[in-house]
């Protein structure tokens, strides 16, 4: 499979998806008029990545602020990747907050408490 | 009416800023990003200035996603009222917009509903939602106005101003303790 990577906008996130590596990112701000027609592509990506994946599989969050819109978009990603520890090969969430954003770090624990991945959860610097 | 007085009452009125006109999403993102960099200068602890972006954030975009397109000026779109202010251990946001009268009854029994529930009910609410993928590309489901709740830690004020026959003006005040 190609690699993704999309630059982030005012309203959309960075997105850099190496398949190859395992490796999947979305990061900034995320508040896309239309989440479907921006989300829909990434999520059929994964879909097709979660049938033949890489040994291990790394999802990370590094977002500022989000629409509760991506949110739904964000729980599918993690859904879709749930098929991958099914199938036992290994697949984990890290989700980044900035150290003072106590509301990402809850945003986080909602994700933990709707899927069955394994998600670390941890404060850092962000961008 | 000058300036001055435009500068003052807008201090009377406690605003720190706001927008009336023709929404767009760029423009959302542009408020933010003013809303951010008021927000820096302003007393208050971050996670509550977190929660001021999250309602701005939910706030337009329910207006983009929901309101009704009018004509003003030759422009058909979604126009509305934005404000923000802050007064003695509280800011308050402001929102107003056109919407179908058809539109009302429903909307006002969905968001008396949400006020009536209490914060842990919000949240189960809230979780049950995006647990069940309820959202269509308009979000939907209430998941944004329940964030607003959530975010806010108090009930939200509303009312509905008849304009026509066709449409009334939205209103909906949030306010967050400081």
């Amino acid at each position: 499979m190609e690699r993704i990577e999309i630059e982030p906008t005012s309203t959309t996130p960075r997105i850099i998806f190496r398949p190859d590596e395992g490796y999947f990112e979305v990061s900034g701000k995320s508040l896309p008029e239309n989440s479907f027609e921006f989300y829909k592509p990434l999520l059929d990506f994964m879909e097709a990545y979660a049938e033949d994946p890489a040994p291990s599989t790394l999802l990370v969050f590094k977002l500022q602020y989000f629409n509760t819109s991506s949110t739904s978009h964000f729980l599918r990603m993690v859904k879709k990747f749930e098929k991958i520890l099914e199938d036992g090969k290994d697949a984990r969430v890290s989700w980044y907050h900035d150290f003072e954003d106590d509301d990402m770090r809850d945003a986080g624990e909602d994700f933990k408490v709707l899927s069955k991945l394994p998600i670390k959860i941890m404060g850092a610097h962000l961008e | 009416m000058t300036a001055f007085d435009q500068y003052r009452m807008m201090r009377s009125h406690h605003l720190i800023f706001g927008y009336r006109g023709f929404l767009t999403n760029e423009l959302i993102a542009s408020i933010l990003t003013l809303t951010e960099s008021k927000l820096r200068d302003l007393p208050g602890p971050f996670k509550k200035k977190k929660s001021i972006i999250n309602i701005i954030i939910e706030g337009l975009q329910n207006i983009l996603y929901h309101g009704e397109a009018v004509e003003e000026n030759g422009v058909l779109g979604h126009h509305c009222i934005f404000l923000m202010g802050q007064r003695t251990n509280e800011y308050f946001i402001q929102f107003g917009n056109f919407i179908s009268n058809s539109h009302v009854s429903a909307l006002s029994k969905k968001l008396s509903y949400f006020n009536s529930l209490k914060q842990d009910q919000v949240q189960k609410l809230y979780l049950d939602i995006l647990e069940k993928g309820e959202i269509t590309d308009k979000g939907g489901a209430g998941l944004g106005i329940l964030r607003v709740i959530r975010d806010s830690g108090r009930t939200m004020d509303f009312s509905f101003v008849p304009v026509d026959e066709r449409q009334s003006f939205f209103c909906m005040e949030i306010k967050i303790s400081m």
